[in-house]
């Protein structure tokens, strides 16, 4: 998902490109301990009748689930948010490996969309690339957009 | 003052291009393509064991032995079952949520595309051991597809070859299933609410619990055989104090969910159509989805009447005959709804709604039969006998198989962007009713009769509606190319299908082009109130 917001006054602008989560963390513990009981009743029955090895089955699939939600839950909270606030452009990422914050002076920076259609903030010589979870035509709106708010900014 | 736009964006990011040739189909992790690939792929499979059942019938077209030999006769009708079950059946459904469950739901992909990838590349493998089988020493396995010891503890390497096959089918299933849970879950678009989501995909979420609960068992009671067969343990051999009942106990708490998964995505698909082409809300919707947990939780406990035969307490017959039962209360429910909903519509009777109508009559046969089957006293005499095969074809071909076929008319103008070849449709379903009709249901009189199940050579008594059925299964296969001839002459061209074809139809891919974009979804739809 990524929200547009242009806020007054108009040379502010926030970005914020997050993943689509369409549950909560709640909602992923009740599938879990919904199926908990029902494995733990299926393998205990089988133990009982001296077919053990089900249970360890059984453990391994629930165990599969469960790291796929969580691998969901991870990502959820992912984010790219880019801010233009008076003088300074602010790029926060943050997924569960690392958070990376970096600042630009909005009077230098550009905005540059290379030929295969990769976005990217130059300042200083160096280039950062941004809004790599968007499709092209996403991409293709925030370069717009952000090119305008921050030509709006210097003057 | 604020104003805000929302696209959507899929997690692992997208790429407009994708490869061409044969590495899009090996590398392909775009759900559209994986559906593809499990579609062709159940369709290969559905006619080589279909094939397979054309030798037995054509055995079996009249008394005395004239095309194979006893041993091979087995073999047919153990990898026929196996084959339809694991390698036609099940990727079809696969297949179908591949590629309708993202676009339901208006999510871009499945959660995990990587994954989904290699759940389906584990098939061929799977399938080429099993078609291999029929070439190892002494001939694919032979002992039923229910793998029942001692038989699966004696046999040759052919029978190690089908348990690892079936493990790979497990995985792969499983792999899936998981897929498919935390797709529906969590990558459902902004507003939809899970009592919104199309039938299809309640049905397709609780299949996937289903198999996440079941394989495993499957699995572990497949490799216990192989422990027995090769590292000295005696789980099922009675020689060294095993059980081989123990076996069947644990083989069909898998089996029973199993005929469900096959046949809960049916519903799904059934209720898709019926409401298109009646041009009326889907009736009792959640009356539906509580139908459907009801039938998969009550699964769970009706094992034990495949078992009636094997020796048990009488409270333990009683309590799974009336279980057996119960579960014609909400299958009763899904029938009433499915016909409360083609009450008073605009009904037109396109390839698809015929399929579906036919999904209903015939369907509702099989399930009767069922509960024939389900009390105890009738099981005994009917065991193992021709009635118990006309059950579950009657479940499993007009069930299952049909209701893929109504599918894939149904969805084919979206996948091709053509509209498909309304006579050649119609020709098929027409043919294949009749065919199936004249092939099964002249096995109900033969069971009742008395004659047994996997058998090559039968009494004299039994000819005449044994030519029947050899006779309409040679037209019900021969149909089938029709059906083969249908779907190619579609993806290969036809009438532009427009994005809508059919106006009945309100589900969220039909808000889509046709053919989708390689990447759909990239806005997400706008949800209204799907099924109020």
């Amino acid at each position: 998902m990524v929200d547009i917001v242009s806020a007054a006054p108009a040379t502010a602008l926030r970005i914020t490109v997050r993943p689509n989560s369409a549950v909560n963390g709640r909602w992923r513990l009740f599938v879990l301990v919904l199926l908990l009981p029902l494995f733990s009743a299926i393998g205990a029955g089988f133990v009982l009748l001296g077919a053990w090895p089900v249970a360890p089955c059984l453990a391994l699939a629930l165990g599969g689930l469960w790291l796929g939600l969580r691998q969901v839950e991870r990502h959820a909270g992912d984010f790219e948010r880019i801010v233009l606030c008076d003088d300074r452009l602010l790029v926060d990422r943050h997924d569960p490996r690392h958070d990376e914050h970096l600042e630009f002076n909005s009077l230098w920076v550009q905005v540059v969309t290379h030929g295969d259609g990769t976005l990217a903030l130059r300042s200083h010589g160096c280039e950062f690339p941004v809004g790599n979870d968007l499709t092209e035509s996403e991409r293709v709106a925030v370069g717009r957009e952000l090119r305008s708010t921050l030509a709006r900014a210097r003057f | 003052m604020e104003a805000a736009t929302t696209h959507d964006a899929p997690h692992a990011g997208t790429h407009e291009a994708h490869p061409r040739g044969l590495l899009r189909w090996l590398s392909s992790t775009n759900h559209k393509d994986i559906g593809t690939l499990y579609l062709w792929f159940s369709l290969l499979m559905f006619f080589f064991a279909g094939s397979l059942a054309m030798l037995v019938r054509a055995e079996l077209f009249q008394p005395g032995l004239q095309i194979v030999q006893p041993e091979v006769f087995n073999q047919l009708t153990t990898m026929h079952g196996l084959i339809m079950i694991f390698g036609a059946i099940m990727p079809a459904f696969v297949g179908f949520a591949n590629w309708q469950v993202p676009l339901m739901i208006g999510a871009p992909d499945m959660a995990f595309p990587r994954l989904n990838n290699w759940s389906f590349w584990l098939l061929p493998a799977a399938a080429t051991l099993l078609v291999g089988s029929f070439f190892a020493p002494g001939g694919a396995a032979a002992g039923g597809w229910t793998m029942y010891p001692p038989l699966y503890i004696q046999g040759g390497i052919a029978y190690d070859m089908t348990i690892l096959a079936i493990h790979i089918l497990g995985i792969s299933s499983v792999m899936g299933a998981i897929n498919i849970i935390v797709t529906i879950l969590n990558l459902r678009a902004p507003g939809m609410t899970l009592m919104q989501m199309p039938l299809f995909v309640w049905t397709w979420l609780i299949t996937a619990y289903l198999l996440v609960a079941v394989m495993p068992v499957l699995a572990c009671v497949i490799t216990m055989l192989l422990t027995d067969r090769h590292f000295g343990t005696h789980f099922f051999n009675a020689a060294g104090g095993g059980d081989p009942v123990m076996f069947q106990h644990i083989f069909w708490f898998f089996g029973h969910p199993e005929v469900y998964i096959m046949i809960l995505p049916a519903f799904g698909i059934v209720s898709t159509i019926l409401p298109t082409f009646a041009r009326k809300p889907l009736f009792g919707y959640t009356s539906m989805v509580w139908a459907v947990a009801s039938i998969a939780f009550l699964s769970f406990i009706v094992w034990a009447h495949h078992m009636f035969t094997t020796g048990m307490p009488a409270g333990g017959q009683l309590f799974f005959m009336y279980t057996t039962m119960l579960i014609a209360v909400p299958t009763g429910v899904k029938v009433f709804n499915w016909v409360a909903t083609l009450w008073r519509g605009a009904l037109t009777f396109e390839t698809p709604m015929l399929f579906a109508l036919a999904f209903i009559c015939l369907f509702t046969i099989g399930g009767f039969s069922g509960l024939v089957l389900a009390l105890v006293p009738v099981d005994i005499q009917l065991q193992d006998t021709y009635y118990v095969v006309a059950h579950f074809h009657y479940v499993l071909f007009s069930g299952a198989a049909m209701s893929i076929m109504g599918g894939v008319y149904y969805w084919l103008p979206k996948w091709t962007g053509h509209m498909y070849d309304e006579r050649l449709g119609k020709l098929h379903f027409w043919l294949t009713t009749i065919a199936f009709n004249l092939t099964f249901f002249p096995m109900h009189f033969l069971g009742l009769a008395g004659m047994p199940r996997r058998i090559p050579d039968y009494a004299l008594q039994f000819a005449q509606f044994n030519m029947i059925s050899s006779l309409g299964a040679f037209l019900l296969g021969a149909s089938q190319l029709i059906f083969l001839l249908a779907v190619v002459k579609c993806i290969r061209g036809g009438r532009a299908a427009g994005d809508r074809p059919w106006d009945g139809a309100d589900t969220l891919e039909w808000t889509l082009s046709s053919p989708p974009p390689y990447h759909s979804f990239a806005t997400p739809p706008a949800i209204a109130p799907l099924h109020k």
